[in-house]
């Protein structure tokens, strides 16, 4: 199995010369196992250079699998730009969590409306299949194995540990660690008290998520913000390089990949962040990858080294 | 009247090394005339650089007023707005101006805040006064311009092309139309006629394309047929398509110097122009 960094960058796409490194699309990795077969996981602004990749390689009608974390802007804003949904024989399943009563299939229409976009899910060409994920309740999506958990974020989100060729990859995104807040459904000012059930809660979907990524070849981590911007904004739902690392270590996991890269981090801060963590993961015995658009990370036994697609990169 | 790019991309934003020198940010204009009044026009994600700039100019201390006018609801023309710094900071007030087919532009911009999509779940929750106006064809009111709305179609959207003026210059702003086949929209022309500035989409180098009649917007073609009818004194095309690289621009610019004698130039990141 293999991932392909699409696009890594969190909240919102950020082009021009300061990231052209590291890479300014929204959040999209493609999996593929040894035989061929891909599942996408999330539809930032990446999965729209996937799908012209896709198109170039004459591969718009193979079935494909997309798995959504969460529906945040910035993990859906590349659907109606991806190729393969304007072609008449391409299928696409949509795996995703229901937040809340509105059917799935419904809240992505939603999204994906003509008043956002210039052709409304209702009117492409690809047929589409919706598939609820329920948290701890495992799945295949083609011959992938996948085991979905709950995640701490806003609104709900969903990790995905994906299994094929032998070897795993857990998708940890988007997430605040375990501690400080609990994310339910409403908006948050800033961190509100816990209750007992809160702490209870927390500590459940810690424990899943542990129990999902130990053994795991890969971890791709949210690990958008620095430890002095987590301080000043614990309540927008996601973690730090060191929480990352903190739930990592001593679990059997062989790699951390930074992900979800904050819109305000260029490349020479990313840079920093990734030699300082690069130095932490090598005391705590894990290797730090810092995702980069492009990037090519092969996993499982006999891998290559990371390394980038031909023609990315600056 | 000055008028500074801060985003120049359509449909969707152009990251990578290819896309650096003409920029790959989303639509957002900034419009400044010579007493300091400001409007922005369109909200891709230019506009969230365009927020941090405006911290120093007053709205960082709640102190700022901003008249937003949008060319339509899509996102390459409004995904900035829960992004856009300002709009947290209280005592900042932010105009928003547009059009949607329905008629309910305050309902869909909600919409862009709903929590399925964004950790803000609402309008409500912002700091900044934020107020919406539906327009229809003819004059509205934004403090130091004269401003004209005119709705245009757009694929299954309501587009607004606007003409602005201020210090005895003019400006029209087409940046989210379907021409008709037989020619540029006769309205469309009208209200560009005689403009000093002529900002047209032209995504597309030639027409019909495949992606014209499934994403919309204007080809150079159409864009050229509008500057010359209109008489205007300069044409900026702008809205370039997300695939186009700074070569591919290069070579329509060329192509477009070629199919007139009106000065034209192509929409750059970061650059200011004297209207
Ligand atoms: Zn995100
Ligand atoms: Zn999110
Ligand atoms: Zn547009």
């Amino acid at each position: 199995m293999q991932a392909v960094f699409w696009g890594v960058r969190g909240s919102y796409p950020t082009p021009g010369p300061d990231t052209v490194r590291y890479g300014g699309n929204t959040a999209c990795v493609e999996l593929t196992s040894a035989s061929g077969e891909r599942v996408i996981i999330d539809a930032g602004t990446g999965l729209a250079r996937l799908g012209d990749y896709l198109a170039e390689q004459g591969e718009l009608h193979q079935p494909l699998d997309l798995l959504l974390s969460h529906l945040h802007w910035d993990h859906i804003q590349g659907l109606p730009f991806f190729a393969p949904c304007h072609h008449p024989d391409a299928n696409l399943s949509i795996h995703a969590l229901r937040p809340d009563a509105v059917k799935l299939s419904d809240i992505v229409r939603g999204v994906a409306r003509h008043e956002f976009f210039p052709v409304a899910l209702d009117d492409m060409a690809a047929s589409f299949h919706f598939h609820e994920v329920h948290p701890g309740r495992a799945f295949g999506a083609r011959s992938f194995d996948v085991r979905p958990f709950r995640l701490n974020h806003p609104f709900g989100a969903v990790g995905y540990r994906v299994i094929a060729d032998g070897t795993s990859c857990a998708y940890v995104c988007d997430t605040a660690p375990f501690d400080l807040l609990l994310h339910k459904k409403h908006f948050l000012k800033g961190p509100e008290p816990l209750s007992a059930a809160d702490r209870r809660s927390l500590q459940r979907r810690k424990a899943s998520l542990l129990h999902a990524i130990a053994g795991c070849d890969t971890v791709i981590y949210d690990t958008h913000y620095t430890q002095d911007e987590y301080a000043r904004f614990p309540h927008y739902g996601h973690s730090t390089p060191d929480h990352a690392l903190d739930m990592c270590a001593g679990q059997g996991i062989r790699r951390v990949v930074l992900f979800h890269h904050a819109p305000n981090h260029n490349d020479t801060q990313m840079d920093e962040i990734d030699a300082h963590y690069r130095a932490k993961g090598d005391l705590l015995g894990l290797e730090v990858v810092t995702a980069r658009e492009g990037m090519v990370l092969p996993m499982g036994p006999g891998r290559r080294a990371p390394h980038m697609r031909p023609g990315t990169g600056p | 009247m000055k008028v500074r790019f801060w985003g120049v991309r359509g449909f969707y934003p152009a990251a990578g090394a290819s896309f650096v020198r003409y920029g790959g940010n989303t639509a957002a204009l900034e419009i400044v005339n010579d007493q300091g009044d400001r409007l922005a026009i369109d909200f891709g994600t230019g506009a969230v650089p365009l927020g941090r700039a405006l911290l120093g100019a007053g709205f960082g201390a709640g102190k700022g007023a901003l008249s937003v006018l949008l060319s339509h609801t899509h996102l390459d023309h409004t995904a900035a707005l829960p992004f856009f710094v300002p709009v947290f900071i209280p005592g900042n007030k932010i105009d928003i101006f547009g059009a949607t087919s329905d008629g309910k532009l305050q309902g869909v911009l909600e919409s862009l805040f709903d929590p399925h999509v964004c950790p803000i779940n609402s309008l409500r929750n912002l700091g900044a006064t934020v107020s919406v106006h539906n327009v229809a064809d003819g004059p509205v009111a934004v403090p130091g311009f004269s401003v004209r709305a005119l709705l245009v179609p757009h694929g299954k959207a309501t587009g607004v092309a606007w003409r602005i003026e201020a210090d005895g210059r003019s400006l029209a702003v087409i940046t989210a139309i379907d021409h008709p086949p037989q020619g540029p929209l006769p309205t469309a022309v009208a209200l560009a006629q005689g403009v000093d500035m002529l900002m047209q989409d032209a995504a597309w180098p030639s027409s019909p394309a495949h992606l014209v009649q499934r994403w919309g917007g204007a080809s150079l073609g159409y864009a050229i047929s509008v500057a010359e009818l209109a008489g205007a004194q300069q044409l900026v095309l702008t809205h370039h398509a997300p695939n186009h690289s700074d070569g591919d621009i290069d070579a329509m610019l060329a192509d477009a110097r070629r199919r007139t004698t009106l000065p034209v130039r192509a929409a750059t990141e970061g650059e200011t122009l004297e209207v």
